[in-house]
């Protein structure tokens, strides 16, 4: 089925689950109606925690629901969302206050009602979930330990709000609507269980090897792996996916990598991996043979996805890795279609696949334009960044019909789409991958 | 140009939502208006109220159920939680007990012994705010303890009660010397009937 057909497809159903409890609170029998404020709260409330129960849902990688969208878009909407989740929720209890002050006993940890206890607790768990999130680096929380902590306080904010919706609950009136709304928590929470536990247990059918490590340029290091006993998957080229190191898949120890290798080969994967973080320093130093476990591929940044006449690749650092994967897939498809890339670092040692690269121009109509800010002496390619005058002197002719790959650091994306929209390069021609997707 | 999109998804999914909190809001509180008029409520208002029909029980049993039950309970005992409202025909007779069993539906209650005050409910109209407290009265009276029709409420001494500008803490000092609602205990065997008309027979909401 066509691409955008599904993804309007899954948005109607989107559409329709976060606004189904408005509807099943309007299904009589229905409370009498009480002032706007506390209408209103109740709304805020209901619509908030929908949204938050959604988020098991956004989270869970399902590649049919990510597929059209990209995952990575799919999880900054999850980020976006839960903060307006968050104020929604917030506003709940300040709106039905502001209705009738006397409300504030209800605020007592230790006086008011069960509901209001469940209540109280819940939002507070739900500021220390995003307290945590949002100033993770700042907090100093190891990533390993953020996502064991995220996980658990989720749960718990839509158990604990669970317990307060069915205490409280006006609008649950009825047998058949508290089984709707647990049915409906107990659904999303053992989501987290098929992440956890359903999916590590599928991988630990499925293990990749090791096969050789081999140190790249500018600190990357290209790690081969093979499959175990099975047929590896098919990916597009410049998908990613996330990686998990040792002899258990039941870790939160995992990161994304974008694949480097071609996705004509099934069975065997190569990542580019840069020391960014603790995970990716230990994985530079890896004994070949070491078992992995793959869960893939995600992602919509990928040529397979924007048909064209010809490409051009733009990449800063580590953001070659989905380039090389691109490059590979066209050699091994025997593509005649025009590429230029266009790479930038900072040194010329920092350059990594060069060799990898002068190989691939024997098999593809490609040009390259490597960019160095500080460049030898006997430089002769560009020098500095990635700028306008640099594209216009260095684009194709041709470039109005062009795709363009570009991925690297944020502040360099940034840069470079700039100047190609400045440069008459529409917007939908250009497709942009961050690789910090934390 | 995916995240672009993405974006703009957000923001308009977002305005939507509140949008259509406050309209959900704007029409359970427009209900209010339709209650005042009368309009959702039983035609026996108009051919000379006389709350011992059965159409006003079915209202009151009706109101309670939209209204109290979350709180008090499908039998008034509140299990616990909330205040039992069982037994409470001795109010009747006590010195001002009468109109303290309506400011407490119109101005709420707040006495410390419950963790949750009783919020206000000025929202009802006379006429459900009459037919409910019969109900109670009735309903949850125990054995042999119902008032008798001539003591039972109707709405225009309910209106008269209204616009008097009191405090949940107000209506609790107020209230009659008598023992707690506590002390009087629970255990009324109540007879649940949910089949009951919600409105008379023919009568739209």
């Amino acid at each position: 089925m066509n691409r955008t057909l599904i993804g309007v497809v899954w948005l109607s159903v989107y559409l329709f689950v976060v606004l189904a409890p408005i509807g099943l609170m309007l299904v009589p029998p229905v409370p009498t109606g009480r002032s706007f404020l506390v209408e209103l709260s109740v709304a805020l409330g209901f619509v908030g925690l929908t949204q938050i129960g959604i988020q098991f849902v956004l989270i869970g990688r399902f590649k049919p629901l990510t597929y059209p969208y990209g995952i990575d878009v799919v999880l900054k909407y999850h980020r976006q969302i839960a903060i307006v989740a968050m104020l929604l929720v917030l506003i709940h209890p300040v709106l039905l206050l502001i209705e009738h002050p006397a409300r504030i006993v209800l605020f007592n940890p230790f006086g008011g009602t069960y509901a209001s206890k469940f209540g109280i607790l819940a939002v507070l768990l739900l500021i220390a979930l995003a307290v945590t999130s949002v100033w993770r680096e700042r907090l100093k929380i190891r990533y390993e330990h953020w996502r064991f902590v995220h996980t658990g306080l989720g749960i718990l904010v839509l158990v604990f709000a669970q317990a307060h919706v069915s205490l409280a609950g006006l609008y649950i009136n009825t047998l058949w609507k508290q089984i709707l709304w647990l049915v409906s928590s107990v659904g999303l929470v053992s989501l987290i269980a098929y992440l956890r536990l359903i999916k590590p247990w599928l991988q630990q059918r499925r293990p990749w090897r090791i096969v050789g490590v081999r140190p790249e340029g500018g600190g990357t290091v290209n790690i081969d792996i093979e499959a175990v006993g099975h047929d590896g998957f098919r990916f597009h080229p410049g998908q990613f996916a996330w990686i998990k190191v040792g002899d258990s898949p039941f870790t939160l120890d995992e990161h994304p990598y974008s694949f480097a290798s071609s996705a004509e080969k099934t069975t065997g994967l190569s990542f580019g991996v840069k020391a960014l973080g603790d995970f990716s320093e230990r994985l530079q130093q890896i004994d070949e043979g070491t078992t992995v476990y793959v869960d893939g591929p995600h992602g919509a940044f990928s040529i397979d996805r924007a048909q064209a006449p010809g490409y051009v690749f733009i990449a800063g650092g580590v953001g070659i890795t989905p380039m090389m994967s691109f490059l590979n897939t066209l050699a091994d498809r025997g593509d005649p279609r025009p590429i230029l890339l266009i790479y930038s670092t900072n040194t010329e040692p920092e350059l990594a696949y060069s060799e990898e690269i002068e190989a691939l121009k024997d098999r593809l109509d490609l040009e390259t334009v490597f960019v160095l800010d500080e460049p030898p002496h006997d430089w002769a390619a560009e020098e500095g960044k990635v700028t306008g005058d640099l594209l216009e002197r260095r684009l194709p002719k041709d470039r109005f019909v062009r795709r363009f790959f570009v991925c690297g650091p944020g502040p360099m994306m940034t840069a470079v789409q700039e100047a190609l929209l400045e440069h008459g390069v529409p917007q939908s021609h250009i497709y942009l991958e961050k690789f910090a997707l934390a | 140009m995916r995240h672009i999109l993405a974006n703009v998804f957000t923001y308009v999914l977002v305005i939507g939502l509140i949008l259509g909190a406050m309209g959900f809001a704007w029409v359970r509180s427009a209900q209010l208006v339709i209650a005042h008029e009368g309009d959702v409520e039983p035609r026996v208002l108009f051919d000379g109220p006389d709350p011992t029909a059965a159409d006003w029980l079915a209202f009151g049993e009706r109101t309670y159920r939209v209204n109290c039950q979350n709180c008090h309970t499908v039998d008034g005992s509140g299990r616990g939680m909330y205040p039992p409202i069982q037994r409470m025909a001795v109010h009747l007779t006590a010195d001002g007990g009468r109109d303290y069993l309506v400011n407490l539906t119109l101005y709420g209650l707040y006495t410390g012994t419950y963790g949750a005050p009783m919020p206000p409910m000025p929202e009802l109209s006379d006429a459900e705010i009459a037919a409910v407290t019969n109900y109670i009265l009735v309903h949850f009276a125990g054995e042999g303890n119902a008032p008798d029709a001539s003591r039972w409420y109707f709405p225009r001494e309910v209106a008269t009660l209204r616009g008097q500008r009191l405090s949940e803490w107000d209506v609790a000092d107020s209230r009659p010397a008598i023992p707690s609602a506590r002390d009087l205990g629970r255990g009324v065997k109540v007879n649940i009937t949910t089949d009951a008309p919600a409105v008379p027979e023919g009568e739209d909401e």
